[in-house]
């Protein structure tokens, strides 16, 4: 019951968000633009999301890669073989 | 840009990066050193938080562009007195539970946990902090994802079949939350194109005219999300079983800062990301407000009838996020600002409670708050630390934990809501109801025979006796904190 | 009504992302299987992912590769593709981690199902 009104809400969501594949949405913005237009010459990376994913938000993959890490920790925590009843 | 002292803002949460990475050297030696190694780590971070808060004091909030790269285009970190005050609080006490950690965690997960523990840790801590200081939505995402993993591995160390489970609960709840907080971000970036919360925040007013559903929606799922993730009363059901089955210094942490730090993001994007009117709107504020309250007395009532001591404290922690958020419900002055302080309050005292709570365990072998007689006697200080924390806990004056209930009174009267003053007041009865019984039971009654009294090391002592004095000198001295704090909350509710 | 759904069909790729975060979210809540809990955790962030990288589409857009020529719409935005590479990865991470928490729950229990597992563990001690 609870999941169909989650439901009904999100679609409504759907049908009100920016039209999909149109430029004239608010995403499209000066950041998105600055990134295509200059990310060659700031960042030397003709992949604008390499550019973007190693330069300008490289602390996020930095966090990434932590969360790998992370993740490996966790399993040598759990599946290191000192089970104890 | 070049001097050291200019990055203290990102070497906060770079230097425990790194060191987590060292402590799983593969050394057999390098087990015990590992903990030493976070022990030494948290110290310097706790150094660094010092240098960042003078800094903060003197020049006001600091902005850090990361990598050079300005907002909108990178990520920044903003540490305005509010977050510099936070950092500090929480790498002090990351500093004082590595080095209770020291000495008791080998006998909790054996030697070969160590270094997982020390990463976690370490990882844990860089993650907060990270929380506490950006001032990117993405970011935020990141570092919460960080956060769980590191807590849900720091439950599941004990390697047992209970912690098992309960660390699995935690992490599909946990996960269930981020997803929801990613969907919002999802959300808001189609509507706005920007994830730092400043241009975020600035962006919104205007979408919320075109796109009103979607902002709203994204904004619900923000705050489930992060009530999932503080265990805020119906979405608490994890808390309880993954804080008790962790070891010791894990409790500490998770109940001690964890939660908190899920509810300060909350608070944070209370305040800079939702626009003025949504803020005030009571659409979320009641039923924040009604959780709160819910929180305050579904997990007093369950602590009652609770037992065990570690399962006592984490009900009492369940109704503790009740008055954190009762603050960020009621958006008044005071409300924030007991909130704010009821943050550190409960973070220095709930840590003090677990590691006295796990050093009484460790010396008598008792779990149950019903074999505690005269356990004062046995281990005198571990339990003078819990009777402070229990005392502070109830809001007895000279301590801590009366300053944030007086703030968040105080709160409830500017926001004109009276009730919740009586809320704050006969919560503070329910949880005399059960702290009292276990303080007088630990000093007033005769002690079982059979009890051996080992001596300690200074360095599991030393915490707790930091802990308790904060614990006095933060209730005596409350302009201390409320000098940090203190303007910027006003500005805040000035908007 | 026409207009709305006519508006749903153009959006179908969020309305698609809508149901399938409410369909993951439903095994998580409601199946009884450990892993299939973690399957419904891994469906919703999938939603979560569309949605995301769908933003970010233009029509007769070009992946943003500067060194290949522009198609008919220009790029398309390249930020969602960059924050959906890290989401990912975290998704990933916490898959792996899932499932070695419940093969752990196995070996313990010799199961994988809710109410058989609260059986198993007994009352409350």
């Amino acid at each position: 019951m609870i999941l169909v009104l989650i439901g009904v809400a999100l679609l409504g969501v759907a049908v009100e968000l920016p039209p999909f594949g149109e430029r004239a949405v608010p995403s499209w913005n000066e950041v998105a633009r600055h990134y295509l237009d200059r990310s060659l010459n700031e960042t030397g990376a003709s992949s604008v999301v390499a550019g973007i994913i190693t330069d300008y938000r490289g602390f996020d993959t930095l966090g990434e890669v932590t969360v790998l890490f992370t993740a490996v920790t966790a399993l040598l925590v759990v599946l290191e073989g000192r089970s104890r009843p | 840009m070049t001097s050291p002292v200019s990055h203290l803002g990102v070497l906060v949460v770079i230097v425990p990066l790194l060191a987590a990475y060292c402590a799983e050297l593969p050394w057999q030696a390098w087990r015990r050193a590992s903990l030493r190694l976070a022990t030494v780590t948290a110290a310097a971070v706790f150094g660094f938080c010092v240098l960042l808060a003078a800094q903060v004091m003197q020049k006001g909030a600091l902005l850090y562009a990361i990598g050079g790269r300005p907002a909108p285009w990178g990520i920044e970190f903003l540490i305005d007195p509010v977050a510099a005050y936070l950092l500090l609080g929480l790498s002090g006490i990351f500093f004082l539970v590595a080095l209770f950690a020291e000495d008791e965690l080998e006998a909790e997960i054996g030697e070969a946990g160590l270094p997982h523990f020390s990463a976690l840790y370490l990882l844990l801590e860089a993650a907060l902090l990270g929380l506490v200081a950006t001032n990117d939505l993405f970011n935020t995402f990141v570092f919460l994802e960080i956060s769980a993993i590191a807590a849900v591995g720091l439950v599941a160390l004990k390697n047992d079949r209970l912690s098992i489970e309960a660390a699995y609960r935690y992490l599909i709840l946990s996960t269930l939350g981020s997803g929801a907080f990613l969907f919002a971000i999802a959300l808001l970036y189609a509507v706005t194109g920007h994830l730092n919360l400043e241009y975020l925040k600035q962006a919104l007013a205007p979408a919320l005219a075109s796109y009103p559903l979607s902002v709203a929606a994204a904004l619900a799922m923000l705050l489930l999300g992060l009530m999932v993730k503080a265990a805020l009363y119906p979405l608490h059901i994890w808390l309880p079983d993954a804080h008790a089955a962790a070891p010791t210094p894990s409790s500490a942490i998770l109940s001690g800062v964890v939660v908190e730090a899920y509810a300060l993001v909350l608070l944070k994007l209370v305040l800079h990301l939702f626009p003025a009117p949504v803020a005030a709107s009571s659409a979320w504020r009641l039923p924040v407000l009604w959780a709160s309250t819910a929180a305050i007395f579904a997990g007093s009532l369950a602590a009652i009838r609770e037992d065990d001591i570690k399962k006592m404290l984490a009900y009492s922690t369940v109704s503790q996020v009740g008055y954190l958020l009762l603050g960020v419900g009621l958006l008044s002055r005071s409300g924030l600002l007991g909130s704010l302080l009821h943050v550190l309050n409960h973070a220095v005292v709930k840590a003090m409670l677990f590691l006295a709570a796990g050093a009484i365990i460790r010396s008598t072998g008792r779990r149950r708050v019903s074999e505690w007689q005269g356990v004062g006697l046995q281990a005198p200080l571990p339990a003078a630390a819990f009777a402070v924390g229990a005392l502070s806990m109830v809001g007895i004056p000279p301590l801590n934990g009366f300053i944030s209930k007086w703030y968040l009174s105080l709160g409830a009267l500017e926001a004109r809501m009276p009730l919740y003053l009586w809320v704050v007041l006969l919560s503070s009865l329910l949880n005399a109801a059960y702290y009292i019984p276990v303080v007088v039971r630990c000093f007033l009654t005769p002690a079982r025979a059979g009890l051996k009294a080992p001596s300690r090391p200074a360095s599991a002592t030393a915490p707790l006796l930091v802990l308790a004095l904060a614990t006095l000198l933060m209730g005596l001295f409350p302009s201390v904190q409320l000098g940090l704090v203190g303007r910027t909350v006003a500005a805040w509710a000035a908007r | 009504m026409t207009e709305l759904l006519g508006k749903l069909y153009h959006n179908g790729f969020y309305a698609t992302a809508a149901i399938l975060f409410l369909t993951g979210f439903y095994i998580v809540l409601a199946d009884n299987h450990l892993i299939k809990k973690v399957i419904g955790i891994n469906v919703m962030e999938s939603a979560v992912f569309l949605i995301f990288v769908a933003t970010g589409y233009v029509e007769g857009g070009r992946a943003p590769i500067l060194t290949a020529p522009p198609g008919p719409g220009g790029y398309i935005n390249p930020v969602p593709s960059a924050l959906i590479l890290t989401g990912i990865v975290v998704s990933v991470s916490v898959t792996a981690f899932s499932l070695a928490l419940v093969s752990r729950i196995y070996q313990h229990y010799g199961t994988v199902d809710v109410d058989e597992l609260a059986r198993r563990r007994g009352p409350e001690p």
